[in-house]
Parts: C-alpha cells; sequence; structure tokens
C-alpha cells in the first residue's frame, strides 16, 4: 500500500515537471518567435485557417506597445448580424486595405446571429477570450449594467479626452446616459435616440383591405386588419404584436431603467412598482396581468399564431414575410430596412407610442471596450472612425460599391442581387446618420430622425443609472423566473400559473429589487432637486 | 401440444414488431416533413406521408452545398483523428495496467481510476481551456480533451489480461521489450475489443455537440450536431449562410421560403448516412461487449 | 567462483532489463496519463473557484476568496431544491425503468425461437441509441408540436383535446422516461441479452426433468445468472445519479421554461447559469456541489456491495 502511494507521488511529480515544461516552452514560444507558434497552429486545421487564428496570431505577439514602425494592431470587434453574410471575405479584405491607407489599422469584424449573441457574448466574456470591441445594450443583449458589474469593460474617462472627434460627432448627452457609477463604460451608437414603439404593416395588405393604419392610437385599433388578414389570408399570421410594448404607449409611467420597473409620472412620491397586484394592474393597464390578458385575448381571437406559446424561432415565417403587421420601433426609414428582412414585401409604418426618451434610452446600442483588451487606444480609434469616416462605415453596412451595391443617379443604394454581403444593421456600428439611403428611403430621414431626436420628450429622471451591484443575485433570479412563466397568459390555468408567477418572483427577491430602486431614486431627487 | 407452444411465440413476435416499428416511424415522419412545404407544415400538421410533396427544402440545401459539406468535413476529420490517437493512446496505457511486471501499476491503476470517480465538474473545466489553454474555437478543442477515456482503457486493459500469458513469456525469452510485445503482439491480437472501442469512440464524437456549445463560436468549425442544434435555435443564420438572400427586388413567395421542412431535411442529411453505416458495423461491438468487465 | 560470477551477471542483466520494461511501460502510458492530468486534474484543482468571487480580469488566483458565498447563493436560490429534487427523482426513474425494460426485452429476444427474427429486433431496435440528443429532439418535436405534432393529431382525431406539450410539466416525468427508453433500451438490452446467450444448456434440461416451470427458470437460474452483471451496472447507475443527461433534459425539453418544475436538474441550471448568465461563481458552487455528492455515494454504494458480497464489489 505505501509502495503505491510512493509511486502515485512520483508519477504526479513527473507529470508535473513534463507539463510545466510544456507550459514554459510555449510561453517562450510566445514571446520571441510569434510566427512559429501561428504557424504550428495553422497545421493542425486541415481546412484553411480560419480568420480568427490568423487574429491570434497577433495575439501571440508581446504586448509591448513598441511596435516597430508599419506594424499596424487589429481591433477585433464582436457584434451581431441579421445572418451570416456569405460575401463577408472580399469586403472585409478591402476594407482593411482602405483602413491600412487612411488610418493604419486594421479591423476583425466578427459577428454573430442576433439570436445567438447574447449566449456567446457570455461565453466570450468568462472565457477571457481575446478581444477588444463589443455590442452592448441595455435590456437586449450583452447586457450592460450586468457586464459592467462583472468587471468585463473598460472604463473610458481617462481616455475619452484624447479622441475629441469621437466626442464632437456625438452629442454630450449620449455619453452622460452611458454611465454608471459616475463612469462611461460604453461609446452609444449615434441613431434614433428617443424610444417610439408602433406597428409596421405590409404595404399589399393594407392596399387590399383598405385599413386606414395612420390614425392608429392604441394596440386594438388595428384589430379590424387583424380581422381582415385572419379571414382572407389563412396562409399568414395577422401579426406577432403582443401588447406589453404598447401598454405604456402614452408615456404616462416612466421606467427606471431597471426591469419591469416604472413609476407614476403624477405620482409625486415616485413610488415604483412592477403592477403585480391583479387589481393595480388592471387600474393602470400596466405589468403582467393586464398585458398578459391583452395577449391572450388577440391569441384567443386568432391574431397571434396558434403555436405561440412553443414557437422558439420565428425567423424563418419573418423572412418569409408570414407575418401581415409586426410591432417595432418607428424610425425614419425603417420600411427599406424591414423591406430587406421579410422577403422583399414592402411596407408602412405608423408609430402608435409618443416619442419619449428614457433615461436609458441611448443605451439602447452601445459599443464597449474589452477590459482585458491589448490596446484600448486603436479599439477606441476604431470606434472613432466607424464614427466619422463615413466611407469606412458605409462599406461595412453595405459592402463594397460595385460589387455589393451600386449608386443610383441620386447617390442612394442599389443592392446588386445575391452578392452575398448587406450587414443591414447600421444602428449597431456607429454614427447612423453617415449611412447611405438605400435607394427606398426618402431623402432627408436623418434629418427628420434628428429633429425627432430633439423633439421628443424627456423622461424626468434623465441623468440617473441603477446601480446593480448588491442586487445582482436577486436580478438573476428574476430573469430565470420570468423565462419559467414566459407563456403563461397562454395557458388553460393561466389565472393560477400567474398566482404562481407573483409568488415566485417574490421568492426570488423582486421586493429586495424595488426596494433598492426606490431608495436609490429616491436619493437622486434628492440630489437633484430644482 | 404444438397449438400450445406456439401461441407465446406469436405474442413475442407481435411485441417485437410493435417495439420495431415504434423505432422506425419518428424517423418516416421526419423524412417526410423534409419532403413538404412548410406552410403545409404549419398549416395541416405532420404526416406520415408529405402531401403535396415538395424537394424545396432539399433543393435549397443543395444550391448551396457549402455549409453541410464543411460540417460533413469537420465532423469527419475530428472522428478519424480522435479514433486513431484516441485508441492508440488507451490501448499503450492499458496495456501498462495490464502487466503484472510493472513496477508502478497499482498506483497507475489508481491514478486513472481515480478520474471516473470524481472530477472538478465543467466550470473549471472550462475556465481552464479557455482562459488558459486558449483552445476555445480550434479543431484541438474538439480532439484532445475527449482523447482518453479511463472506462475504454479498463476494457481493454480486462482483455489484455485474458490473452494467453504464454505468448508473452516466449516473447519476452526471446528478447523482445515490451513496446514491441505492445506493438507486434497484443495490438494484432486484440481487434475485437479495439474494434468496439473505435466504434464507441466514434459514434461519441460523431455525436458530440455539446463540445460545440461551450467552445466553439466560429461557424465554419461546427460538427454536425452542433450545426443542427443551432439551427434549430435560429433557421435564419442558416437561411443567410445557404444565400439565400432576399435581395433580389421582387417578393418571394410563401411557399418558396424554407421552414421546419429545411430543419428536418438538415436532420436527415446529417443522420441518414450514419444509420447506414453504423449497423454494419453492430455484429462486431455485440461480441465485443462481452469483454467489457471493467472490474478494478 | 565462476558459477556465483554467471549468477551475479544474470541477476544484474535481470535488474537491467527490468528498469528498460519500466522504461517502456512509463513511456507507453505517458500520452494518457498526461492527457488525464492536464484534462483531469488540473480541473480538480479549479474547485477554488467555487469559494472565489471569480473574475475575468483578475483570473483563478487573483480572484479574492469569499468563503462559501457562492453555496449560499445557489443554496437560497428558488431553484436549488428543486434541480436536486428533480436530478435524483428523474434519475432514479430512469434507472428502474432501463433496468426492467432492458432485462425484459433481453428475455423476449432470449425466448424467441427464430435467429431471424431476433437479429432483425435488434438491428432494429437499436438504430435509436446511434442518434444524437439533438437528433432525438427533432424526432420528438415532430410527434409533439402541439400544433400540428403527430401524437396531438391522433388525440383529436379520436375526439381528446389536444396538449400544450411543451408547457405542461407534470407530463414530462413520464415522456422523458419513454423518451429515454425508446432510446435506449434496443443497445442496453445487448448487455443482458449476451450474458443470457451464456447459461449452459443444461441448467434447463435438469430444471425441466425436475419439474420446473418458466417462472422457476426465470427466479432459479436467469436472475441469478444475471445478478453479477446487474449490480456492477446498478453501482453505476447509483455513482452517476446527481449527474444527469444533459441532451436528455436541455434538449429534448427544448429547454422551455414551463417544463422547468420538472426538467430542470444540476446539470441544466450549471449550464445555464454559466452560459447563459455567465454567473461563474454560482455555477461552480452547483458543479463541486454535485462532484463531491457524487464522489460519495459511489464510494457509499460500493462500500454496501462489499459489505454484502466483496465479489460483487467494483473496487
Amino acid at each position: 500500500m505505501r509502495r503505491k502511494w510512493k509511486s502515485l507521488i512520483a508519477v504526479l511529480a513527473v507529470l508535473a515537471l513534463i507539463s510545466s515544461l510544456a507550459v514554459g516552452c510555449q510561453k517562450t514560444d510566445a514571446t520571441t518567435a510569434a510566427p512559429t507558434t501561428a504557424a504550428a497552429k495553422k497545421t493542425d486545421a486541415p481546412e484553411p485557417a480560419p480568420e480568427s487564428d490568423s487574429g491570434k496570431a497577433t495575439e501571440a505577439a508581446p504586448e509591448t506597445d513598441a511596435k516597430p514602425a508599419g506594424e499596424m494592431a487589429t481591433v477585433i470587434w464582436y457584434s451581431g448580424t441579421p445572418g451570416e453574410q456569405t460575401g463577408s471575405g472580399p469586403v472585409y479584405a478591402e476594407l482593411n486595405r482602405i483602413l491600412a491607407e487612411k488610418h493604419n489599422i486594421q479591423l476583425d469584424f466578427r459577428t454573430f446571429d442576433w439570436g445567438m449573441y447574447d449566449e456567446k457574448m457570455n461565453m466570450i466574456i468568462s472565457s477571457g477570450e481575446d478581444y477588444d470591441l463589443c455590442f452592448t445594450s441595455q435590456a437586449w443583449v450583452n447586457k450592460y449594467p450586468a457586464q459592467v458589474g462583472k468587471g468585463a469593460f473598460l472604463a473610458l474617462d481617462d481616455y475619452l479626452p484624447n479622441y475629441a472627434a469621437l466626442r464632437d460627432a456625438l452629442p454630450e448627452f449620449l455619453f452622460e446616459q452611458a454611465r454608471i457609477n459616475g463612469k462611461i463604460y460604453a461609446v452609444p451608437n449615434y441613431q434614433i435616440t428617443y424610444s417610439q414603439w408602433g406597428f409596421l404593416f405590409r404595404k399589399d395588405l393594407i392596399e387590399e383591405s383598405g385599413f386606414e393604419y395612420q390614425n392608429i392610437k392604441e394596440y386594438w385599433e388595428a384589430e379590424p386588419f387583424w380581422q381582415f388578414v385572419k379571414e382572407n389570408h389563412p396562409e399568414l399570421f395577422p401579426t406577432n404584436a403582443t401588447y406589453g410594448a404598447f401598454a405604456n404607449v402614452r408615456n404616462q409611467y416612466i421606467p427606471v431603467g431597471v426591469d419591469d420597473l416604472f413609476f407614476d409620472s403624477d405620482d409625486p412620491d415616485h413610488m415604483i412598482s412592477m403592477y403585480l397586484d391583479k387589481e393595480e394592474s388592471e387600474k393602470t393597464g400596466m405589468g403582467f396581468w393586464y398585458t398578459g390578458l391583452q395577449d391572450r385575448k388577440a391569441w384567443e381571437n386568432g391574431y397571434l399564431r396558434e403555436d405561440i406559446a412553443t414557437v422558439e424561432d420565428q425567423s424563418a415565417d419573418d423572412a418569409a414575410g408570414r407575418f401581415a403587421s409586426i410591432s417595432g420601433v418607428i424610425k425614419p426609414g425603417g420600411e427599406a430596412e424591414r423591406k430587406k428582412k421579410s422577403a422583399n414585401y414592402d411596407w408602412v409604418q405608423v408609430g402608435v407610442q409618443e416619442p419619449f426618451t428614457t433615461s436609458v434610452a441611448s443605451r439602447s446600442a452601445m459599443t464597449a471596450v474589452n477590459a482585458l483588451s491589448k490596446h484600448p487606444e486603436e479599439a477606441l480609434r476604431m470606434l472613432e472612425i466607424l464614427n466619422t469616416d463615413a466611407e469606412i462605415f458605409n462599406m461595412l453596412n453595405f459592402g463594397v460599391e460595385g460589387t455589393n451595391y451600386e449608386l443610383t443617379d441620386e447617390g442612394k443604394i442599389h443592392l446588386i442581387d445575391e452578392s452575398g454581403y448587406f450587414y443591414n444593421a447600421a444602428w449597431a456600428i456607429g454614427n447612423q446618420f453617415n449611412a447611405i439611403l438605400l435607394e427606398d428611403q426618402e431623402d432627408g430621414i436623418w434629418e427628420a430622425t434628428d429633429k425627432l431626436n430633439r423633439e421628443a420628450e424627456i423622461t424626468p429622471i434623465n441623468g440617473f443609472s441603477f446601480n446593480i451591484e448588491g442586487v445582482t443575485t436577486e436580478i438573476a433570479n428574476i430573469s430565470a423566473v420570468k423565462k419559467e412563466f414566459e407563456n403563461w397568459q397562454y395557458e388553460d390555468d393561466y389565472e393560477t400559473r400567474y398566482e404562481e408567477f407573483v409568488a415566485k418572483l417574490q421568492q426570488a427577491g423582486i421586493d429586495t429589487l424595488i426596494a433598492e430602486a426606490q431608495k436609490q431614486l429616491d436619493e437622486w431627487w434628492e440630489n437633484n432637486k430644482s | 401440444m404444438m397449438v400450445k407452444k406456439k401461441r407465446p411465440q406469436i405474442l413475442l413476435n407481435g411485441i417485437g414488431i410493435v417495439y420495431s416499428l415504434l423505432c422506425i416511424i419518428p424517423f418516416v415522419i421526419v423524412v417526410s416533413a423534409s419532403l413538404s412545404r412548410p406552410i403545409d407544415l404549419s398549416q395541416a400538421g405532420y404526416k406520415l406521408i408529405p402531401s403535396p410533396l415538395s424537394l424545396n427544402a432539399y433543393e435549397t440545401v443543395f444550391r448551396n452545398p457549402a455549409v453541410i459539406g464543411r460540417s460533413y468535413a469537420v465532423t469527419i476529420f475530428v472522428t478519424v483523428v480522435t479514433v486513431f490517437f484516441g485508441l492508440l493512446f488507451m490501448s499503450m496505457a492499458a496495456y501498462t495496467l495490464s502487466r503484472r511486471n510493472c513496477a508502478f501499476r497499482g498506483a497507475l491503476s489508481f491514478y486513472f481510476f481515480f478520474t471516473m470517480l470524481f472530477s472538478g465538474g465543467i466550470v473549471p473545466s472550462y475556465i481552464w481551456i479557455t482562459q488558459y489553454l486558449k483552445l476555445q474555437d480550434t479543431y484541438r478543442v474538439m480532439i484532445i480533451p475527449s482523447l482518453i477515456n479511463v472506462f475504454y482503457v479498463f476494457m481493454i486493459r480486462t482483455f489484455f489480461q485474458q490473452l494467453p500469458s504464454d505468448i508473452f513469456e516466449s516473447a519476452k525469452i526471446d528478447g523482445a521489450s515490451e513496446a514491441v510485445i505492445f506493438f507486434r503482439i497484443a495490438l494484432p491480437l486484440s481487434k475485437p475489443v479495439l474494434a468496439t472501442v473505435a466504434f464507441f469512440t466514434a459514434m461519441g464524437k460523431w455525436n458530440d455537440w455539446t463540445t460545440g456549445l461551450y467552445y466553439l463560436n466560429d461557424a465554419r468549425l461546427y460538427p454536425l450536431q452542433y450545426l443542427l442544434y443551432s439551427i434549430q435555435r435560429n433557421i435564419q443564420a442558416l437561411l443567410a449562410a445557404m444565400d439565400f438572400t432576399t435581395s433580389g427586388m421582387g417578393a418571394i413567395p410563401i411557399e418558396d421560403v424554407p421552414g421546419e421542412n429545411l430543419l428536418m431535411a438538415m436532420a436527415v442529411i446529417a443522420t441518414g448516412p450514419m444509420l447506414v453505416v453504423f449497423p454494419l458495423f453492430q455484429k462486431h461491438f455485440v461480441s465485443g461487449l462481452t469483454v467489457g468487465a471493467i472490474k478494478g | 567462483m565462476a558459477g556465483v560470477k554467471r549468477n551475479r551477471l544474470k541477476t544484474s542483466s535481470l535488474h537491467a532489463s527490468k528498469i528498460v520494461d519500466n522504461i517502456h511501460f512509463a513511456f507507453l502510458a505517458l500520452p494518457a496519463a498526461a492527457l488525464l492530468f492536464v484534462f483531469a486534474y488540473i480541473p480538480m484543482s479549479g474547485i477554488v473557484i467555487a469559494f472565489k468571487h471569480f473574475r475575468v480580469t483578475e483570473g483563478v488566483f487573483g480572484s479574492p476568496w469569499v468563503g462559501f458565498k457562492n453555496f449560499e447563493f445557489f443554496f437560497k436560490s428558488a431553484d436549488a431544491w428543486r434541480t436536486i429534487r428533480n436530478t435524483l427523482g428523474m434519475n432514479f426513474l430512469l434507472i428502474v425503468s432501463s433496468l426492467i425494460c432492458n432485462i425484459a426485452f433481453a428475455l423476449l429476444c432470449y425466448y424467441l425461437r427464430s435467429r431471424r427474427a431476433i437479429k432483425t429486433y435488434q438491428t432494429i431496435t437499436i438504430i435509436p441509441s446511434f442518434l444524437s440528443w439533438v437528433v432525438v429532439g427533432y424526432l420528438v418535436y415532430a410527434l409533439l408540436k402541439p400544433s400540428g405534432g403527430i401524437i396531438n393529431q391522433i388525440i383529436t382525431f379520436f375526439g381528446g383535446t389536444p396538449v400544450k406539450w411543451y408547457s405542461e410539466p407534470y407530463k414530462w416525468p413520464a415522456l422523458l422516461v419513454i423518451i429515454n427508453l425508446w432510446r435506449g433500451v434496443g443497445y442496453g438490452s445487448l448487455f443482458y441479452f449476451a450474458s443470457l446467450m451464456g447459461i449452459e444448456h443444461d441448467y434447463f434440461e435438469v430444471a425441466a426433468l425436475e419439474g420446473a416451470n418458466r417462472w422457476h427458470e426465470l427466479r432459479y437460474i436467469i436472475l441469478p445468472h444475471l445478478l453479477p452483471l446487474i449490480i456492477i451496472m446498478q453501482i453505476l447507475a447509483i455513482g452517476n445519479i446527481f449527474r444527469a443527461d444533459f441532451g436528455l433534459f436541455f434538449n429534448v425539453t427544448r429547454d422551455a421554461g414551463p417544463l422547468y418544475p420538472t426538467t430542470d436538474v444540476i446539470d441544466t441550471y450549471i449550464y445555464r447559469a454559466l452560459m447563459k448568465l455567465g454567473d461563474i461563481g454560482m455555477s461552480s458552487a452547483a458543479g463541486l456541489f454535485q462532484s463531491v455528492v457524487g464522489f460519495v455515494l459511489i464510494l457509499a454504494t460500493n462500500l454496501i456491495v462489499k459489505r454484502i458480497d466483496a465479489d460483487y464489489a467494483l473496487f
């Protein structure tokens, strides 16, 4: 027995020695002969080594800033995409050629489908993978407060003064809204800064039905159109719009900027609530209970798809144009963007909500710098380029002129069929106001957007930023409960399910979260008394 | 007397037939769905026999076969390399564990066996592999961490132990070294168990999708099963990758945009060939199974 | 003199050859041992993460210690108890149902007289076990899809009301058992069938002479013969009872939130905490808890078996 242990220890010692030697070798490799490791990496790939590998080759290079003249930094940028771009290779090559000439920098732009982006970014961040820039947003994907809480993003305050062009390109208040605990952790993308929910309708069906969509002021006013679609086009779904986004179209309730918490703008005490109580929910028209009942009604009437509770992925139906109407953020030129996503059907849009700028409005699309970035200066410079250099920005969004698009006589974009590249998410990569118009877009939409940006009503708590520290567990638990009960309203026993839902939310600490939000908001009012 | 004995046989056969049918019917439904139009699937539902028949899904796949082709290539490459090196390393270790004249046999057995009892779990492995070894998004991460399956090591060891010992002794007397005995004698005699292990390793690799779930971001490296998983989450990515772009100016008729039928077609293309190939090996591994007691 | 000398030479050369042998052994075992060291033993040391507030920027060793705080969070969260219960309960159901059905189908094949029939059934029924859980998920979806799925079409055909399968958690324990059997019995029964084929026919002849019926055969010949195999398989199964089949619980259920009351197990919980929330603290705490309990369970089971009959113990 003793011998067994002795020799086991010997075996372990030998192995430890060998593996430490191996790790040591790797290290010297990385510092002295970066190209060799890169070459070695490539040999075990039977197919042409993916770009990510070549990206890693530069990563293996020593971290010292003293780069030989002429050597360019490569900035790795993660973002979402509406779909993989088969023709991206030549576009990126051309983009990097110009970037090298004009700015002495290289871009490695990597995208995931928006549906996978959140998960993949979590994975990249928690694995400490090397990257420089990434898309982030307040409550949609790669959530900004949570990632800042984890320490994933770099505080930019010390860097920004050196990027005057970037600061000048964007209005100051965008940066102000990005502050968490007083620090800026991401650069907002300049697009619409207000929020306005509404409907997009398929134009052919609007014409066919003669429905007057222009004056819709609330969710149920679209019902005659849905009824028409249901009766005349059984192959289509009347809508994908659930009620939630339309509950607060008059902006009576002010979002606090965390979870689904609001307060009544008329309430002098600004009492925060989630409107979980059934009566309160019905009275205010807010909260899961009331909105859930509206969803149920729309579903029972056959306006929402029958299998709404199970269907996980609606992208194929969306791409096929099977939704006669959809809900979305209304913005100038939005119909043309929509057309490309839905089998080339023409669309018309109408805003239902009154334009409103929340305290986190500019956080809906931002770009953050990795806290572990090897070259944060270059990363910010890349952001500056995308926000100021329209040529680069448009190439990343539309591709190469002549290959992916042609300019019409009016100087608008005419996309070339099956060219394999149209990123179609200008709002995700910088300053949307630099984008060339699509041929379906009317002149002056950016000016219109800018005007609306300035005219929209602004939240009374502009400048308030909720600090999630201390309630991260509650937020995580609450989001888990929400996932579990995401479709309670479509169940036969929806009333009992709702009660279970509320009970579980309470167990998950919803009251703690509300109390914390209330505390922070009260403090904020105290400090910002005018 | 004869009648009495026949009845149980009919009953047994009846159960066997029903069970066999139950194993096959789901496939028929999936194949049928892959041959349907998406609009019929969502309106009329799934059927045993597609009506009307539509090759829309397969046309979409084969109009741009690069996506599935690349996935097939990755899967085959990873499977072949894993089987070869896994088998080599596992049988080498198993040989050492099987030889009584090995001084550190007991300790080594324990060293191997302990990994079956306790593991650090997925989180430490994940952090170690991604942050320190930086293996994410490589072919290596699909191969190296799963090369050694200790269960199979003990299975092979047991087989080696059951080989007649005089062969080894006479080879020793002839002056053969242990390495030579292993490569020249032990290995060639162990084809049944090696075939079994190779088969299971190959099947495991072919069906592996969790590696992709944790370690792969680059769509060009997706093996078949992870591709299937990811398109089930979001088919739009696949449509775009297959150049099913909507950049033309005219509207595309709804029947022509593939949906669930494409998912099912991908499942058929990804599994079909294996369902033909794997049963061919069945004869070999059933005999291999019996040698697999792993008492340590 | 000469004889002694020769003897010494012989022993020393024998000694030398022993060393050479062991060098060979070490060389042969090295690749596998090194791989295990890197991919099994080093991660074991990573369990310290469960006691740390892990921050990517500071790495495993730089992150600050937080004691049992991660465990506190895990056990305080409403899901901890539920995932533990589901893991143990579902695994128990899966183990017992598989055991019974595997043996039953092996016996069915054993009693069949037509060799051709045996071969046909075995070849067909093993096909499902060649499928990954991803593909099984596709098949199950085609059957259970609430609108248009085959099962609901059958239910409506007979005048019933269709079932919303993916939002009815209490139907899933049974469904998972059935799906698991569907995939596993063809393959699982082969072990028992192979073992049955090893029974000497003389036993039955003697038994028949003594007037034994089928039940007696089963009770006194067949079951005792299968017992060692059953016990070894069950030790392995019970040792892993705290580890759920991730693919079955995650993919076949389509990770549907409404099903969590019965299908959320430790493995899916860890996956969610790690990959969806990026909460390394909580997921590593749950993972370590799983590993430790699993370790204790397998040692305990083995000890009990050893007490009863040392021959059946695994180690």
